[in-house]
C-alpha cells in the first residue's frame, strides 16, 4: 500500500473530500522537562488546504521551525491532535511517520543538506532509492525533475561544484521527485542572496501553480512572505490569526 | 507490500559511507585483519605439522616397535635404574613371534667420530643387520645391503646416510671408498636415500650402519644389544604386540608382579599420536589467543562505527527526513560494519596463508590450505561485523530526525 512514488497523487481512502490536507487541533510542543522545559508551541489550531502556498513568519524563537517539523512528521507534539490527509498521526510510530514522509512530504532546508559526495542526480535519486524504485526508473525520474528546476546541465556535478542557488534547486528537485502532497521549506532563501532567493521563491511558486503541490515555507524576508497566498504569524508559540495576501500583517 | 531496497543499493550506500573516511575505515579493518591473519596462520601451520607427523609415521612405519633397556624417558622418572643390556638370547626369544613380525633387528648405537680422506664428522653409528633396513624402511640409492657372509664374518663394511655422504664425500662417489669409524677402517658398500629432518627423531640421515657383530667387537667393545627394533606385520595390532613383548621380557628379566620394568617398548604410533596431540593442543591454544584478538578487532570496529555514526548525525537525519526508514539506516550501517570486517578478514586470510607459506619453508612442513578454514574465517569476520556493528547501527536508526538534522 505504501509502495510506489506516485502514492500521494491518489486521494487517501480515509480522507473526506472536503477535509483540509493539514489539520492541527490544540497542538503543543514542549522541549525538555521540569524547570528546563521550553514551550515552543502553546496550543495551535490551524488548517491548510490542498494547493495552498503558506508562509510562516515571526520573530526568531517563536516556534516556526517546531511547527514545520510537526507538520512534516519529523517530530511529534507533546499534546493535541495532528491530522494529515485525514490520518491521525498520533497513531503512527517512527517507521509509520517515515513511510508517510517518504511518499507525501518533501523537505527543503536552509543550508540545503545535500549528500556531499553524491552528484546532483544521485542526490535527487536518493528518496526513490529508499522506496525501492529500480535504478533506471529512478534515474529517469531524477533527471526529469532536475530539468524542471533548470539543472539539466549540472546533473553530474557534486554539491561543492554548484552555487548556493543551484544547490537549493537540487534540494527542491530531491523534495519533489516523490511527487509529495506537501513541500515544506525552512528558510529556503536564508543562505542565498536576494536575487537568487527571489528566483528560488519564483520556482516554488511556479511548482505550486503548475503541479498543485501544497507549500509551507518559513521566512524572515517580507518580500518572500509577500509571494505567499497566506501568511501565518507566530509569536511566542502562538499563531496570530491567519492572513490572506498580506491583508493583516503587522497588526495583531 | 513491503518496500524493499535492493541489497546492492544498500551496499553501495555502505561503501560510499566508508569512503567518507577511507583511512579510518582501513584502521578499523586492520584489527580484524591481524586477528584473522594470526588465526589462519596458526591453524594452517598446525594442520601442516599434523600432516607432517602423519607423513612421517607413514614413512617410518606405523607398525614399528622398539624394545629398549631402561625406563621410558618420557615417563618422567628418567633415572636409568640399573638395567642390564639385552642379549642375543633375548633376540632369539623375540623370534618366537616371527609369524607376527616382519623384521626383527637387534641394534646398538653410539655417536662416534667418522672420517674420510677429506673430512671428519660425528655421526650416529649403528650396529645392525639387513632387518634394520627393512624395519626402518631405508632405501639404498647407491650400492647394496650387507651380504650373509659379511654379517656372519663381521667384515669391515658399512652403509652411510645422506648427511654422512655429504659431509665426508661432498656428495661424490662413496661406494668402494674407505672411511674410519673411531679407529676401525671400513669400506662403504651402500648409500641411503635422504629422509630429511623429522619431528619423530633427530637427523636420521646422519648415520653409519655396520654389521652388528663387527660394531660390537670393534667399536662398542662388548656384546651388548641396546634395543630390538621390530616391524609388526600389516593387520596386526601394534599395541597387542607391545603387550606380548613386555610380558615376554618381564618373564625373561625376572621382574615380579608389582615391580617396575627396567625396559620399555616404544610404540611409534603412540609417539606420533602424542606428538599430534601436542601439536593439536598448541594449535588450539594459539587459535584461542588469535580468536580473542579477532574479538578485540570487533570492538575496534564498533568504536569506529560509533564515531562514524556520530559524525554523520546530521546526514542521517536528512536521510530519515527524505525517505529512509529506520531499518534502512540500520541496514546501511550494519552493512558498513560487515563489509569492513569481511574486508579485514579477507586481508587477514591472505596474510595468514602468506605467513603459513613462509613457515612451511622454515619448519619444513607441508602447506595444508583448508577451504573450510578460509570460509569459516570469512564467515566469522562477517559475523563479528554484524555483532559489533549492531549497536552503532541501532543508534543510527533510532536517531530523532528533527534533532539530528539540527546537529552540524
Ligand atoms: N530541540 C530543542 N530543544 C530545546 N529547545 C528547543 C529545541 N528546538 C527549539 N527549541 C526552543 O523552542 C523555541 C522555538 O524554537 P524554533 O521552533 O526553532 O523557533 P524559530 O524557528 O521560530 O526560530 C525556542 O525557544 C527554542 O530555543
Ligand atoms: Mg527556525
Amino acid at each position: 500500500m505504501n509502495a510506489g512514488f506516485a502514492n500521494c497523487d491518489r486521494p487517501s481512502a480515509s480522507q473526506g473530500s472536503s477535509e483540509p490536507l493539514i489539520v492541527l487541533e490544540n497542538i503543543a510542543r514542549i522541549y525538555g522537562h521540569g524547570a528546563a522545559a521550553v514551550t515552543a508551541l502553546a496550543g495551535v489550531d490551524l488548517s491548510i488546504v490542498r494547493s495552498e502556498f503558506v508562509a510562516a513568519v515571526g520573530p526568531s524563537g517563536s516556534g516556526k521551525s517546531t511547527f514545520l517539523n510537526l507538520i512534516g512528521c519529523l517530530d511529534t507534539p507533546s499534546s493535541g491532535r495532528y491530522r494529515f490527509k485525514g490520518i491521525d498521526t498520533g497513531t503512527l510510530d517512527a517507521t509509520g511517520r517515515a513511510l508517510l514522509r517518504r511518499t507525501c512530504i518533501g523537505f527543503v532546508f536552509q543550508r540545503f543538506h545535500l549528500i556531499k559526495r553524491a552528484s546532483a542526480l544521485e542526490n535527487v535519486e536518493l528518496p526513490l532509492l529508499y522506496q525501492g524504485v529500480s535504478h533506471h526508473v529512478r534515474r529517469d525520474a531524477a533527471a526529469a525533475m532536475l530539468a524542471v528546476v533548470g539543472l539539466s546541465q549540472r546533473m553530474h556535478s557534486t554539491p561543492d561544484k554548484l552555487s548556493g542557488g543551484q544547490q537549493q534547486r537540487v534540494a527542491i528537485a530531491r523534495a519533489l521527485v516523490v511527487r509529495p502532497d506537501l513541500l515544506i521549506a525552512d528558510e529556503p532563501t536564508g543562505a542565498l542572496d536576494s536575487v537568487t532567493g527571489a528566483e528560488i521563491v519564483g520556482l516554488l511558486k511556479q511548482l505550486n501553480r503548475e503541479v498543485g503541490t501544497t507549500i509551507v515555507i518559513v521566512t524572515h524576508d517580507p518580500s518572500v512572505a509577500k509571494q505567499a497566498a497566506r501568511t501565518i504569524r507566530f509569536v511566542d508559540g502562538h499563531v496570530m490569526q491567519g492572513c490572506v495576501n498580506d491583508g493583516c500583517g503587522s497588526g495583531t | 507490500m513491503t518496500v524493499v531496497v535492493q541489497a546492492h543499493d544498500i551496499l553501495r550506500l555502505a561503501v560510499s559511507g566508508l569512503r567518507r573516511n577511507a583511512f579510518r575505515s582501513m584502521l578499523a579493518a586492520l584489527g580484524i585483519a591481524i586477528g584473522v591473519g594470526a588465526m589462519v596462520a596458526v591453524v594452517t601451520i598446525g594442520r601442516g605439522s599434523s600432516a607432517k607427523v602423519g607423513e612421517q609415521l607413514d614413512q617410518l612405519g606405523a607398525q614399528l616397535l622398539a624394545l629398549r633397556v631402561g625406563q621410558d624417558a618420557r615417563g618422567g622418572q628418567g633415572a636409568q635404574i640399573e638395567a642390564k643390556p639385552l642379549t642375543y638370547a633375548d633376540v632369539e626369544a623375540v623370534r618366537q613371534f616371527r609369524s607376527e613380525l616382519q623384521a626383527i633387528a637387534p641394534v646398538a648405537s653410539q655417536s662416534v667420530r667418522v672420517a674420510s680422506r677429506q673430512a671428519n664428522w660425528v655421526a650416529a653409528v649403528t650396529g645392525a643387520d639387513n632387518d634394520f633396513l627393512v624395519a626402518k624402511k631405508w632405501r639404498l640409492v647407491k650400492g647394496r645391503a650387507f651380504s650373509d657372509r659379511e654379517m656372519r664374518s663381521g667384515s669391515n663394511v658399512c652403509i652411510i646416510g645422506a648427511t654422512v655422504h655429504e659431509r665426508l664425500f661432498g656428495g661424490d662417489v662413496a661406494v668402494g671408498e674407505t672411511i674410519r669409524v673411531k679407529t676401525v677402517s671400513c669400506e662403504v658398500i651402500g648409500v641411503l636415500g635422504r629422509r630429511g629432518q623429522s619431528g619423530l627423531s633427530q637427523d636420521d640421515d646422519n648415520t653409519v650402519i655396520m654389521p652388528l657383530a663387527n660394531y660390537q667387537r670393534r667399536v662398542l667393545g662388548s656384546r651388548d644389544i641396546q634395543s630390538i627394533v621390530v616391524l609388526v606385520r600389516q593387520g596386526i595390532d601394534t599395541s597387542l604386540m607391545k603387550n606380548r613383548l613386555e610380558e615376554l621380557m618381564r618373564e625373561r628379566r625376572r621382574i615380579d608382579e608389582g615391580q617396575e620394568d627396567n625396559f620399555h617398548v616404544l610404540e611409534m604410533r603412540q609417539v606420533a599420536d602424542a606428538m599430534a596431540e601436542t601439536s593439536r593442543t598448541l594449535t588450539a591454544l594459539l587459535t584461542a589467543v588469535a580468536a580473542i584478538s579477532v574479538l578485540v578487532g570487533g570492538i575496534g570496529i564498533m568504536n569506529i562505527m560509533l564515531a562514524s555514526v556520530a559524525d554523520r548525525t546530521s546526514e542521517i537525519g536528512v536521510r530519515l527526513a527524505i525517505g529512509a526508514l529506520p531499518r534502512q539506516i540500520l541496514a546501511q550501517v550494519l552493512a558498513e560494519a560487515v563489509f569492513l570486517a569481511a574486508a579485514g578478514g579477507l586481508a587477514g586470510i591472505v596474510v595468514g596463508l602468506g605467513l603459513a607459506a613462509v613457515a612451511r619453508l622454515w619448519l619444513q612442513i607441508p602447506l595444508v590450505v583448508d577451504p573450510a578454514v578460509v570460509l569459516l574465517s570469512l564467515a566469522a569476520s562477517a559475523g563479528i561485523g554484524m555483532l559489533f556493528g549492531y549497536l552503532p547501527a541501532a543508534r543510527a536508526a533510532q536517531l530523532d530526525p528533527a534533532e539530528a538534522i539540527r546537529r552540524e
